[in-house]
């Protein structure tokens, strides 16, 4: 297939290769820095050498689960994960705490980050935070990377770290773990002449379109087997809802089909709501921060924060809350603290003036406010 | 013994950290597009190379070697950072662009516009423009450094220069002109 290089000419290539020395670092800072590097490394003894893996090259990345909307069981998996945010000005602070059983719920980072930040600064070898909310059942899981001896010989360190951050938190919904990670094995792929074929033409389809002027977001080919072991290779494209050019793209890809010999090939085609996709991650956003302290501490009562942006943004608060009257008021009570915390500065800009609702379950789903 | 390797091991360190913390930090700046990170990150990786020393095995050459495990690190910064990230590469274009801190690192007004076209692309292509245009990495140790297929860098690469383009059009910076 012939591809086209539209920025090919060395002209182009200079520009950037330019680009290198037109940002200059100050020779001072550098030294400085330099400094800083010596100064560490000289800190650094043989016993704490020992706490880093060797093969730090063989590390397998961490997925990193979001909690996407709403649903029975959800986990999770922090490693350092988010930036801590103090959401709250002093005045709003003080105006929460005058709610008595809702005191602290503006308080700090999520509960992953510092234990996995805490940890890692005391030199630990850790592969990361998982921290998983079942129903009632918080729990923290951290897995150490290292031999068997390392673990051991770390392991009640770690355990006494994250004891200490949930009492200092005073949360009183989490059991933890600390455990050891089996290294994975690495495997070759060797792939066969059929999916061979199947990746060549999503190459080929990635090249061609992704140089085209259609909006596209995300391309592939994929081939599942049937029961009978039958491989049924399928085209995947996923464009915004707002590219009319349907026929015209799915023209472009027949055609590369046909070179490729595969003609026929299925198209499955996603329409994605741009608006909607962007509300939808800025929401679940906004519940991790609402959900931080509010699934930490048993007398919240709070099971679960779910969000969902169909129709319009819905920040969901599942509780174990009964049905009586002291229930409902005390549902209300959480409402408005979330309200509260929803309209300073710094949620606002996350929420960028959706509007939006707080609902509140009971046990057995009814909604409480 | 121990202590003379030691010292060996230091001034190695401390040769490749002049040979090539600059290079190292312009990359992880404009990875994250922050310049306290990238210079905590850039002081990370060298701690982690004179950390892992034993495990250089010079299969590549040193510069690849610094560069994956600063790589590495942006990616562990990137999982801190998730959510904002995710959203701004989701969004691509729509965002403030973050200034550098002038006393610390200049950027050349003549290269102003292409660094901060190329700061609105995605992840990916970034990477893969900072690795092979601007550092010259070969394919190869480009796929090293990021860890991915040779295969995948040159598609990545392949998408990357036409969207670079396409970039510096719609922020009115008319490529062929300038130069």
């Amino acid at each position: 297939m012939c591809m086209k290089r539209p920025f090919k000419s060395d002209k182009d290539n200079d520009s950037l290769k330019q680009l290198n020395d037109a940002i200059v670092w100050n020779q001072d800072q550098k030294q400085k820095q330099k400094e800083r590097l010596l100064k560490t490394i000289n800190h650094l003894d043989i016993s704490q050498e020992r706490r880093y893996k060797k093969n730090l090259f063989f590390t397998k990345r961490n997925m990193i689960l979001r909690n996407i909307a709403y649903s029975a069981v959800a986990v999770i998996i922090l490693s350092g994960v988010f930036i801590s945010s103090a959401f709250v000005s002093p005045a709003m602070a003080q105006v929460v705490a005058k709610i008595p059983y809702l005191g602290q719920l503006f308080y700090k980072e999520p509960l992953g980050d510092e234990i996995a930040d805490t940890v890692r600064q005391k030199g630990y070898n850790i592969r990361g935070v998982s921290v998983s909310y079942q129903g009632s059942k918080n729990s923290i899981t951290v897995s150490v990377v290292g031999s068997a001896s390392y673990y051991n010989g770390v392991k009640e360190d770690i355990e006494k770290i994250i004891s200490d951050i949930i009492q200092k938190r005073n949360y009183d919904t989490y059991t933890f773990k600390v455990i050891r990670e089996v290294p994975d094995v690495e495997e070759k792929e060797e792939l066969s002449a059929e999916e061979k074929k199947v990746q060549d033409i999503a190459e080929d389809l990635s090249n061609t379109l992704f140089s085209s002027n259609y909006s596209i977001l995300e391309l592939g080919t994929s081939m599942n087997r049937d029961k009978e072991g039958k491989v049924h290779p399928t085209v995947h494209l996923q464009i915004p809802n707002t590219e009319r050019r349907i026929e015209e793209i799915k023209g472009v890809i027949n055609k590369i089909l046909a070179q490729n010999d595969a003609k026929g090939m299925p198209i499955e085609i996603q329409k994605v709501d741009m608006k909607k996709s962007e509300q939808s991650m800025r929401w679940g956003d906004i519940a991790d921060d609402v959900g931080e302290d509010l699934l930490g501490k048993e007398k919240y009562h709070v099971k679960m924060v779910g969000y969902s942006v169909h129709p319009e943004p819905q920040v969901l608060i599942n509780t174990s809350l009964g049905h009586s009257s002291s229930d409902k008021t005390f549902a209300k009570e959480l409402e408005k603290v979330i309200n509260e915390f929803l309209t300073t500065k710094k949620m606002k800009k996350k929420i960028k003036g959706d509007s939006y609702q707080i609902i509140i379950y009971g046990k057995g789903e009814k909604k409480l406010n | 013994m121990v202590r003379i390797l030691e010292k060996i091991k230091k001034e190695e360190i401390e040769r490749w950290y002049d040979d090539h913390s600059d290079a190292i930090l312009k990359f992880v700046l404009m990875l994250v597009k922050d310049y306290q990170q990238a210079e905590d990150l850039t002081h990370e990786t060298f701690v982690k190379a004179y950390l892992h020393y034993e495990s250089f095995h010079q299969q590549s050459s040193e510069k690849t070697w610094l560069f994956r495990i600063a790589h590495n690190l942006t990616i562990d910064y990137f999982r801190r950072h998730r959510s904002i990230n995710l959203l701004r590469d989701f969004l691509s274009s729509k965002r403030d662009e973050s200034r550098l801190p002038q006393e610390m690192i200049e950027l050349k007004e003549t290269s102003a516009e292409l660094y901060y076209s190329l700061e609105k692309l995605k992840e990916a292509y970034r990477k893969v423009i900072l690795l092979r245009k601007i550092q010259g990495f070969s394919v190869t140790d480009t796929a090293n450094i990021l860890d991915w297929s040779e295969s995948k860098v040159k598609s990545t690469q392949f998408r990357a220069i036409p969207a670079l383009k396409k970039q510096l059009v719609k922020d009115g910076y008319v490529y062929e002109k300038t130069i």
